[in-house]
């Protein structure tokens, strides 16, 4: 089956309930207080909620698609759809329960769990849970009245627009089945924490120990599609040769040596593109595999191809160089139809 | 009974008809204008008069004109004239004198004919008809026009306009004769008219191509939209259209056009739901909602979103309305 990214058109959250995972003072376990009721959400609550989901779910965010490890979790998680009120309180307990039990670390943050169950999509609506662990988080309320101003404080913010302070993981139930299987689900996942290196954990304990969720093996394959689809976009697009050696270089570096491990053409276009390129480039990619938007990066299978960057001249001299972020390693000083004139940066010291 | 006084009894006796007979025809003129559309280009509100008769005895009988018959001769008894902006514009009046069928028209004076002729001559310009009722007519009042009653049109521009209005009142009604000095002023007047209509065409057909673009998208987003929201009136100027399609003007190429035309067709459902969103409370800015921009807008978040968002000219808010509502 071909898989295409995330489409939350018509994004409808019809039912949520949220459960307090804390670390009660002294000890080392965390403890869940479990509430007992849906919360009716309508108006600009919803819609904030919708909109906050959409923004970090979209094809354009750094939201990446994951594998199914563990079927215990999907089992609890797919059982919430089908449930009454009652079940699906009682359900969510049961995941909040995990969740607890899955924060060994005092690292791992104190906060909500949110579930949610709803719907997208425009002809065929798609069942689909969101499981929010959020942060809470301080902030003030500011009102000014008669010229007189008066500020409230709030320690129990959660889900406001600072994405940091959140993780989803959102179960996409792709086709209904009688019994249930890894296949029937699509799960993407958005943690901010999974950009970096080196996560220590921050990210694991969330979808790995409690959603039973890995990385897509497919990584190194995502990561070479995007690499080819990416050049090819260069040669047949840029026009000047400037254009494409710049580009072409930035791409090597932006897999090579950038900081990110979370990549993807709208990251990659947001980089190193100007604005009026960006929507010819993602759809053209997104034309070749459409699920290159966004994926953890693994650069296993294009290691040769990124290693070094390359000019070649009209007298079949060739110079090769490691890219780098400055792009200062080797540069184009002065280049006119007879010679060029080339900077390294570095003194000689062999053949 | 002299002849004057025979001119005189029957201008008294015709002159309430000639009245009634100008203002049918400004009237039927006014009228096909904004059947086509084209009220617009009137930059005067036409008018129609009966000529005095102190200038009417003055040409019969003494300004050497030699009429056979005077009363019937003088075809500008009474008279309509139109005031446009620009020579083009003129076109369009002269093709609705030429196809009405209750007349027939002659044309008496076109300056573009008498610039060919006299290329070096500089004076009066103004396009002139002459029409004549095939068929007795009725008016609204009750008048009787006899068949073959003539009445003069003149077409001009607001600057031939202003050209004739001067001359007409400091030389041409002045006591004194106009020096050749004057003339000589008058001329580099309607010379400098001329340069300046042409200036003005060429900048106007150079916006008219920036204009035609614009006006393809806007009539495509006021289609659907009046789809979606029946109670949109397409009449009115919808400001939001404009400037959001100026904006993104760079961006409206043929081909993304093309993908705009057939958006909805292609994908199923989208109509009805965008139809829900905008009804709903999910977009607060109601200054987008009730223009026709909001298809644009959700077409661009979904197929443009980069550029969309970049040039986004109001506020963060409606934008990320905007962008959710195509999940993005």
């Amino acid at each position: 089956m071909i898989k295409s990214p995330l489409d939350l058109k018509n994004l409808n959250i019809t039912d949520l309930i949220i459960h307090r995972v804390y670390l009660p003072g002294q000890q080392s376990h965390f403890t869940v207080e479990h509430s007992k009721n849906i919360i009716p959400l309508t108006g600009k609550a919803k819609q904030t909620l919708e909109l906050r989901l959409i923004k970090v779910l979209n094809r354009g965010s750094k939201c990446i698609e994951m594998d199914i490890v563990d079927d215990d979790p999907l089992d609890k998680i797919h059982a919430l759809h089908d449930s009454s009120e009652e079940l699906f309180i009682s359900k969510s307990q049961d995941i909040a329960d995990k969740l607890g039990k899955s924060q060994t670390s005092k690292k791992h943050p104190e906060g909500i769990l949110v579930v949610v169950r709803c719907t997208y999509g425009v002809t065929k609506k798609i069942r689909a849970i969101a499981i929010i662990k959020a942060e809470l988080h301080e902030g003030f309320t500011s009102t000014v009245k008669d010229n007189v101003a008066s500020i409230g404080y709030l320690n129990n913010l959660f889900l406001t627009p600072e994405q940091k302070l959140y993780k989803v993981a959102f179960f996409s139930e792709i086709n209904r089945v009688s019994k249930l299987n890894k296949d029937s689900y699509n799960v993407y996942l958005f943690d901010n924490n999974l950009t970096a290196k080196d996560d220590s954990g921050a990210a694991a304990y969330f979808y790995k120990k409690f959603l039973g969720l890995s990385i897509s093996a497919d990584s190194s394959r995502l990561t070479r599609s995007f690499y080819e689809a990416t050049e090819k976009y260069i040669n047949e697009h840029c026009k000047s040769i400037e254009e494409k050696i710049d580009l072409t270089n930035a791409l090597r570096t932006y897999i090579k040596i950038g900081q990110s491990e979370i990549i993807g053409t709208n990251d990659f276009s947001e980089q190193y593109m100007p604005v009026s390129k960006r929507d010819d480039y993602i759809a053209f990619c997104e034309e070749i595999d459409p699920v290159i938007t966004s994926f953890k990066k693994d650069d296993a299978l294009i290691k040769n191809k990124i290693k070094m960057s390359t000019y070649k001249f009209s007298n079949d001299v060739k110079i090769t160089y490691p890219p780098s972020l400055d792009g200062k390693t080797c540069e184009i000083i002065e280049k006119s139809n007879e010679h060029t004139l080339i900077k390294i940066n570095g003194y000689l010291i062999g053949n | 009974m002299s002849d004057v006084d025979e001119f005189i009894s029957k201008f008294n006796q015709d002159e309430k008809m000639l009245l009634s007979w100008g203002k049918l025809v400004c009237q039927t003129i006014t009228d096909e204008l904004k059947k086509i559309n084209k009220d617009s280009i009137l930059k005067i509100e036409p008018c129609f008069r009966v000529k005095d008769l102190a200038s009417l005895i003055e040409k019969a009988f003494y300004r050497f004109k030699g009429y056979d018959n005077p009363y019937k001769d003088i075809t500008d008894k009474v008279g309509v004239r139109f005031v446009v902006l620009l020579t083009d514009d003129i076109e369009h009046i002269k093709e609705i004198i030429k196809n009405n069928p209750i007349w027939s028209s002659s044309e008496d004076r076109d300056f573009e004919k008498e610039k060919a002729e006299k290329p070096y001559l500089f004076d009066y310009q103004s396009v002139h008809y002459v029409i004549r009722n095939l068929d007795e007519i009725i008016s609204n009042d009750g008048i009787v026009i006899p068949s073959e009653t003539p009445c003069e049109i003149q077409i001009r521009t607001l600057l031939q306009h202003a050209y004739a209005e001067v001359s007409h009142d400091s030389v041409y009604k002045c006591k004194a004769l106009p020096s050749s000095d004057i003339k000589r002023r008058m001329a580099r007047t309607i010379a400098l008219m001329e340069s300046t209509d042409e200036l003005f065409l060429a900048a106007k057909n150079e916006l008219d191509k920036s204009n035609e673009v614009i006006e393809k998208w806007a009539d495509f987003s006021k289609d659907i939209f009046l789809k979606i929201a029946p109670s949109y009136d397409r009449k009115t100027k919808d400001k939001i259209l404009y400037h959001i399609l100026n904006i993104y003007f760079e961006n409206l190429t043929d081909q993304l056009f093309n993908s705009y035309s057939s958006y909805l067709d292609e994908n199923e459902g989208y109509e009805e739901y965008f139809q829900k969103k905008i009804e709903s409370e999910c977009l607060s800015g109601s200054y987008i909602k009730k223009s026709s921009a909001i298809i644009f807008c959700l077409f661009m978040a979904d197929k443009r979103t980069e550029i969309f968002k970049d040039r986004w000219p109001y506020s963060e808010t409606d934008l990320n309305e905007i962008t959710s509502i195509v999940g993005k």
